[in-house]
């Protein structure tokens, strides 16, 4: 504990970090990029056909880890603004300004792959569910902390706005992700539980695992090269940026 | 190949999936490394500047 | 009390205010989340008059009949405690199947049918192989889904 407590008092100094940073972004990158590749050529070419979907089955490896990983980053970039905001710190703010546009994008993603999944197989692009509704307010909540933030000639300012509707929208994770027990929806309901066994063959299941380990190697490898870029933006003025653009 | 790319004529739903996935993923990354160089590009002119404002200082005084 | 004391206080004081809202608010109106009604509600009367109203639940085992050169077709949906017959003219979706789940859109006539208007497949959590399928075919599935 003591020994994390250390690292962290370390990372909050921003020169630290972004040379910290710039040192890890490789060792994120890569086995992401292996990881992905890999469980892409099971989830395209070994995996089998599922029994009922046939084909588009396949879809499930990218809009799966999108989906899960959209409400991950909103519960990092909720628990980022929260420290920032109790403790005051900036860095925190820059790592939760750094997550929402990776956060928007892989929201993105979830809505229109599964939109393009609902087509063969219910009959239809979107309905208006709770499951499919939840994970549209997702991406309005992080748009509206990418404006929030922005609307703020102060940067404190704006990261305290965006601190405060980034911990209230926190409420929708829970939604979404229960909406399909708590509610009928048209979207069916998880498939892969912590406990209990899954409804997911191993077949398919070892290139969704795969594909979800390697899409969080990637959003780390993202946000900390963004969280980079917010520090350098934050921290124009300071002496350790005009040093380090001299060397 | 052909019949592994078609999918029994459900391609047209799965690559799109995969395409568009990847373009957003190496678009993520790729602005990230843009912006990256802009703000160093920046940092580096303001630096400059403020070298070139200590220097008059210097000459100006005694 | 120190100021981040505070702060630290108004942050959980902001999310448990919240999530009791979301708690209160999204209990009100259960028929606007639900996307569907499922056949013991509609056989208990949860849809009043001729209201259109969307019905979901199994297709049953060997229920589907098609009038002959037609697109009439009638099957009975089920959730393992009552039964709707529902009658319908149009194109089904590729994933309708018997034993698996449909959401219909439509209204109910005089004799308890549900004329429908609009059919989506609606697809359960389990995903295999064709084989593993045949082989769970020999024993009997579970009824719950």
């Amino acid at each position: 504990m003591n020994a994390f407590m250390t690292w962290f008092y370390q990372m909050s100094s921003p020169p630290h970090f972004y040379r910290w940073a710039g040192r890890a972004i490789p060792w994120f990158m890569w086995p992401a990029l292996i990881l992905s590749a890999v469980a892409a050529y099971l989830g395209l070419v070994r995996s089998p056909e599922d029994y009922q979907m046939g084909h588009t089955v396949r879809i499930m490896y990218v809009h799966v880890p999108s989906a899960w990983l959209s409400m991950w980053c909103y519960t990092s970039m909720a628990v980022a603004s929260a420290i920032g905001w109790i403790w005051r710190m900036k860095l925190a703010h820059a790592v939760a300004a750094a997550i929402a546009p990776a956060g928007a994008a892989l929201t993105f993603l979830a809505l229109v792959t599964g939109a393009i999944w609902g087509k063969p197989t219910w009959g239809t692009y979107w309905v208006w569910d709770a499951r499919l509704t939840s994970e549209l307010v997702l991406l309005f909540l992080f748009m509206g902390v990418v404006l929030l933030r922005n609307a703020f000639e102060d940067r404190a300012q704006g990261d305290r706005a965006a601190a405060i509707l980034a911990i209230v929208g926190v409420v929708n994770v829970p939604i979404i992700h229960y909406s399909v027990n708590w509610w009928n929806t048209l979207h069916q309901s998880a498939s892969v539980s912590v406990a209990g066994k899954s409804g997911i063959d191993s077949s398919m299941l070892m290139p969704l695992l795969l594909m979800v380990l390697g899409f969080t190697l990637y959003l780390v490898a993202l946000i900390l090269m963004r969280t980079r870029n917010e520090v350098l933006l934050r921290e124009s003025r300071k002496r350790w940026v005009q040093e380090l653009v001299q060397s | 190949m052909i019949e592994w790319l078609n999918m029994d004529g459900d391609g047209i739903y799965v690559w799109p999936c995969y395409v568009l996935t990847l373009i957003v993923l190496i678009a993520n990354v790729w602005v990230a490394k843009l912006q990256h160089a802009s703000l160093l590009k920046r940092a580096a002119a303001r630096a400059r500047h403020n070298d070139a404002r200590t220097e008059v200082l210097e000459e100006i005084s005694p | 009390m120190t100021p981040r004391r505070n702060r630290m206080l108004s942050v959980i004081t902001l999310l448990v205010g919240v999530s009791l809202a979301a708690v209160f608010g999204l209990r009100g109106c259960d028929d606007l989340k639900s996307y569907f009604f499922d056949p013991s509600q509609v056989v208990a009367g949860a849809v009043k008059g001729d209201q259109s109203f969307r019905l979901g639940g199994m297709v049953k085992d060997g229920s589907f009949i098609r009038v002959p050169e037609s697109l009439d077709v009638s099957f009975v949906v089920t959730d393992f405690a009552q039964e709707v017959k529902v009658l319908y003219n149009g194109l089904l979706p590729d994933l309708f199947r018997e034993g698996q789940g449909v959401v219909a859109t439509g209204k109910l006539n005089q004799y308890g049918e549900f004329v429908a208007e609009n059919i989506l497949a609606k697809h359960d959590e389990n995903y295999m192989p064709p084989e593993v399928a045949d082989s769970l075919k020999q024993k009997p599935p579970e009824t719950d889904y």
